[in-house]
């Protein structure tokens, strides 16, 4: 193999016979394996943010910042930005500290006590992101459950709704983070600390939280992002108050302000970047090796009270989410006729959209799923120039927040070479490609797993690169390609931020109609959907586990 | 120094029991004097980190006592009971420095910053560490951080410093360093230490008294000489040091000894412990490889007792000696010889005589030996 060195990316299926033309080709064909891609990495991820980019800074008069002038003239622009940025950080202070808080008790708690907290904190991952928005009107709202039985008085449109919602939606997300880097720090830290004379209040400040910060600091910055990002739970209670991602949407669809539209879009993207660059400097010289031995000390009393107390009242609410869906889903008219009803199930326009949706989220999948696991295989086996920049890109999608993509898209697919909007096509391919870094990521990670030499091995006995390729390193990715194409599936069914840009009339997706049910009022037919929803969702969590669990059988048994 | 007149640490019944069947630790009684350097030896999974973290307050023993300096610590908190942990990887708090990891128990008992500071630059100095207090842990060798984790065991002065296994992580020639070390501030500091091990040369090196662990139970304790050449059972004759291992039957007993019947034949046994066993018992003999004679067989075999016919099985070299593995009819055994430069080394096939030493060790062979 004396061209390898020659070649860095040996092309695919070559095969080597040593002269020129050969040689030729083979540059060609590598070309081609890695453009391929990389173009429709171009035409449906970078094309459609640079779109937006660009229509934020042309002006009548050319190129300009009239626009962001504009912005910051003013007020009520302006305003957004402040209220998402204030919402953003509201959320992460919020989440960090519960997140920490059920981790903690996780973790801590002997047997079922911290499955307890665990269940708790990941239940929400079951629901579609913006359902607990709709869970909190029917708790909270003016004829909610709250109002009628109790006679309470919360204006749950605004702030405190959109917190509460956030607050819900994302814990999983902080708490799966959180306790992975708390499950980690080597109990002889503690230990060594009592040793030394330190209480377990002492002992967590000085020692477990200056340990797990940078976790809990990543943590933090993924809520921070995901809660700027949100669009779901902003526009359901998000009432008066206007928030970028909301507000990019109704400058669009509602004012028809494409160029204020894509000035949003811009501050939708800044905070991720700024975050990302915080992220790098913050985290030099802060990381420490922290694994270890896992024998906790039992929690302390002095620590149990107030943890309990911040987690319980959350663990109540959600449950009562989960309850209140469930009741408005089988009754007529919830808290007005609470009469047994399955009429809401059975609504053709609701039932069509739940077919829609399926088609949609099985495409998106497929594209996530082979075009991010061939793409994986191409960033690993075949180091190039191009492949980190590429690596890079592809997951560019899964950072910019679905507004922007969803606006991206209209601006460059509305165009007449490129003409695709109003059908399903687009929509999936958009969701596909935004989750395009979920299969790209996941087969990273298990390509890094696998031996390299079992496919020199191959190689060594004749198998060309694409018969490699199928023969070898396919198989071992079985289980991986299959978790990637039933999760992104499972996140298509229940997107809205993008999609909402891109649905054509009749293509109403189950996801986007009960957004538009549930502001029509109409909260049975959005309570029957959104537990359709969750039975499908729970049901892909439910092959997720599965998958793993059958793939951690089959290690034991090969090794 | 006889250990039970003081009983500076004593150890009554101390068991543990995890998830409910697994008794890590079973009904383990033992007693330290003052100023004594211990080493609790043991193949891996035999309980003796738990037995030390029972000691040190890390683990809550299911039952039994705990008594230092005739105060029963059984159930107090780590901090305490007077002991001072140096734990496996040193635990040294990576977000601190140096002098900070040090001074971390003073400042928690709320000592003078003044004070604090000139306590841990003695303590530094201690460990010949001056100069480095600015240091985070991860900037340090593996020596040096082990010398941190010492030097903030011994910030409170302990009564009873605990080690557990503190040099498994360094090479082997830091290791042979760190142990004397230890030796030199046990000396200085006339301090009790306990220290954990699975490496019976580290135990035979650094402790005056050695007790060797098993599956939860206390086998022997002794000085490492005694445990070495008068191990109490197989088990402890086999995991300290290499040994030859004969069961047999006790034939006759004279006013010097007795014979014992082995698969090699009639073994003459004299000496001390040669006395206490009735005729036919049934006893395991144990010899050292080094304590085996091997003689090139020419014609015939000298004459005396111990002596038996056999013949070079393996040879192996390792530095030192010459290890012969010999076959004697169905029974194999292991000899040691001083390998000396020019000496003729017998290869696989040769013919040998092998004598025994006759101050062999007698141990009675354990109930469950005999079933098997």
């Amino acid at each position: 193999m004396m061209a390898v060195d020659e070649h860095p990316a040996p092309a695919l299926g070559s095969v080597d016979l040593g002269n020129p033309g050969s040689r030729l080709g083979k540059r060609l064909a590598c070309w081609l394996t890695l453009g391929i891609p990389a173009a429709l990495v171009l035409v449906f991820i970078v094309l459609p943010v640079s779109a937006v980019l660009i229509k934020s800074v042309v002006t009548p008069q050319g190129i300009g910042l009239d626009h962001y002038l504009r912005f910051f003239e003013k007020s009520y622009y302006f305003r957004s930005l402040a209220n998402s940025l204030t919402l953003a950080s509201v959320t992460t202070v919020i989440l960090t500290v519960t997140g920490f808080v059920f981790a903690f008790l996780c973790v801590r708690l002997p047997g079922w006590q911290g499955k307890f907290f665990r269940v708790t904190a990941l239940m929400p991952l079951v629901a579609p992101p913006f359902i607990f928005s709709l869970a909190l009107i029917l708790l909270a709202g003016r004829n909610g459950v709250g109002a009628r039985l109790l006679d309470l008085d919360i204006n749950i449109y605004g702030w405190t709704g959109v917190i509460c919602a956030q607050v819900i939606t994302f814990l999983p997300m902080a708490f799966v983070m959180i306790e992975n880097v708390l499950r980690e720090v080597n109990s002889d830290f503690e230990a060594a600390g009592a040793n030394l004379g330190a209480n377990p209040v002492r002992i967590l400040k000085d020692i477990i939280l200056p340990l797990v910060m940078p976790g809990i600091f990543k943590a933090a910055l993924l809520i921070f992002i995901l809660a700027i990002a949100d669009f779901g739970n902003p526009i359901l209670v998000g009432g008066n108050v206007s928030f970028l991602a909301t507000d990019a949407y109704l400058l669009w669809v509602g004012e028809n302000n494409p160029s204020m539209a894509a000035v949003f879009c811009v501050f939708l993207i800044l905070p991720g970047i700024l975050i990302f660059i915080l992220h790098k400097t913050w985290l030099k010289n802060r990381e420490y090796p922290i694994q270890g031995n896992s024998d906790y000390a039992p929690m302390d009393r002095r620590l149990l009270a107030p943890f309990l107390g911040i987690a319980l009242p959350l663990v109540m609410v959600i449950l009562a989410c989960f309850c209140v869906i469930g009741f408005g889903a089988f009754t007529r008219l919830i808290m007005v006729d609470n009469s047994f009803t399955l009429a809401h199930f059975l609504r053709q326009t609701g039932l069509r959209a739940m077919g829609t949706s399926l088609v949609f989220a099985v495409n998106s999948a497929l594209i996530s799923t082979v075009l991010g696991v061939g793409l994986s295989y191409l960033l690993s086996r075949h180091r190039h120039l191009a492949s980190g920049a590429l690596e890079f890109l592809s997951l560019l999608g899964f950072a910019v927040p679905g507004v922007v993509m969803g606006i991206g898209y209209l601006l460059v697919f509305n165009s007449p070479m490129l003409a695709l909007t109003g059908t399903l096509a687009i929509m999936a391919l958009n969701e596909g490609f935004r989750n395009l870094g979920v299969g790209v990521e996941a087969g990273l990670g298990r390509l890094q797993q696998m031996d390299l030499a079992v496919e020199d091995a191959a190689g060594d006995l004749g198998a060309g690169k694409l018969r490699i390729f199928f023969t070898i390193v396919l198989p071992q990715m079985k289980a991986m390609i299959l978790s990637t194409f039933v999760y992104t599936f499972m996140v298509s069914m229940v997107t809205v931020s993008a999609v909402i840009f891109l649905i054509a009339p009749g293509r109403q997706l189950a996801s986007v109609y009960i957004l538009s049910v549930a502001e029509q009022g109409e909260m049975g037919a959005a309570c029957a959907m959104s537990l359709i929803l969750i039975a499908i969702v729970t049901l892909c969590m439910g092959l997720l586990s599965l998958i793993s669990r059958i793939t951690q059988q089959n290690m034991k048994r090969v090794y | 120094m006889n250990a039970h007149d003081s009983a500076f640490l004593d150890i009554q019944d101390l068991t543990k029991i995890f998830s409910g069947t697994t008794r890590a630790v079973d009904g383990i009684n033992f007693s330290l004097g003052r100023g004594e350097l211990v080493s609790i030896l043991g193949p891996s999974g035999c309980g003796k980190t738990t037995l030390l973290k029972m000691i040190g307050g890390f683990i809550q023993p299911s039952q039994g006592r705990i008594l230092l300096d005739g105060r029963p610590i059984t159930h107090l908190p780590p901090h305490q009971r007077d002991t001072c942990m140096v734990f496996q990887n040193f635990a040294l708090f990576p977000h601190m420095t140096v002098a900070d990891n040090v001074g971390y128990g003073l400042k928690i008992r709320k000592l003078p910053k003044a004070e604090i500071r000139e306590r841990v630059a003695d303590l530094l100095e201690m460990v010949r560490l001056q100069g480095l207090g600015n240091r985070r842990p991860g900037e340090l060798s593996g020596g040096q951080q082990q010398r941190v984790a010492l030097a903030r065991a011994l910030s409170l002065n302990p009564k009873i410093l605990l080690l557990d296994e503190p040099f498994s992580s360094l090479d082997a020639n830091l290791r042979k360093h760190m142990q004397e070390e230890i030796r030199q501030i046990h000396q200085r500091l006339g301090l009790t230490i306990i220290f954990v091990t699975h490496d019976q040369e580290e135990a035979f090196s650094i402790s005056q008294r050695i007790l060797v662990m098993k599956q939860g139970q206390l086998c022997q304790s002794g000085r490492p000489d005694q445990v070495y050449h008068h191990p109490a059972s197989p088990f402890v004759a086999d995991f300290v040091g290499n040994a030859n291992l004969l069961t047999g039957r006790v034939k006759a007993l004279d006013g010097q000894g007795m014979t014992v019947d082995t698969a090699l034949g009639r073994v003459a046994v004299q000496g001390g412990q040669a006395s206490g066993f009735p005729s036919g018992a049934e006893i395991t003999l144990m010899v050292r490889p080094e304590a085996v004679e091997i003689i090139p067989l020419d014609g015939e075999c000298p004459g005396g007792p111990n002596v038996f016919r056999g013949r070079v099985e393996t040879v192996r070299f390792s530095g030192a000696h010459l290890r012969y593995q010999c076959r004697i009819g169905e029974t194999c055994m292991e000899v040691d010889r001083t390998a000396r430069p020019g000496e003729p080394v017998m290869v696989p096939g040769t013919g040998v005589c092998i004598r025994l030493p006759l101050d062999i060790h007698p141990i009675e062979t354990p109930m469950a030996a005999k079933a098997s």
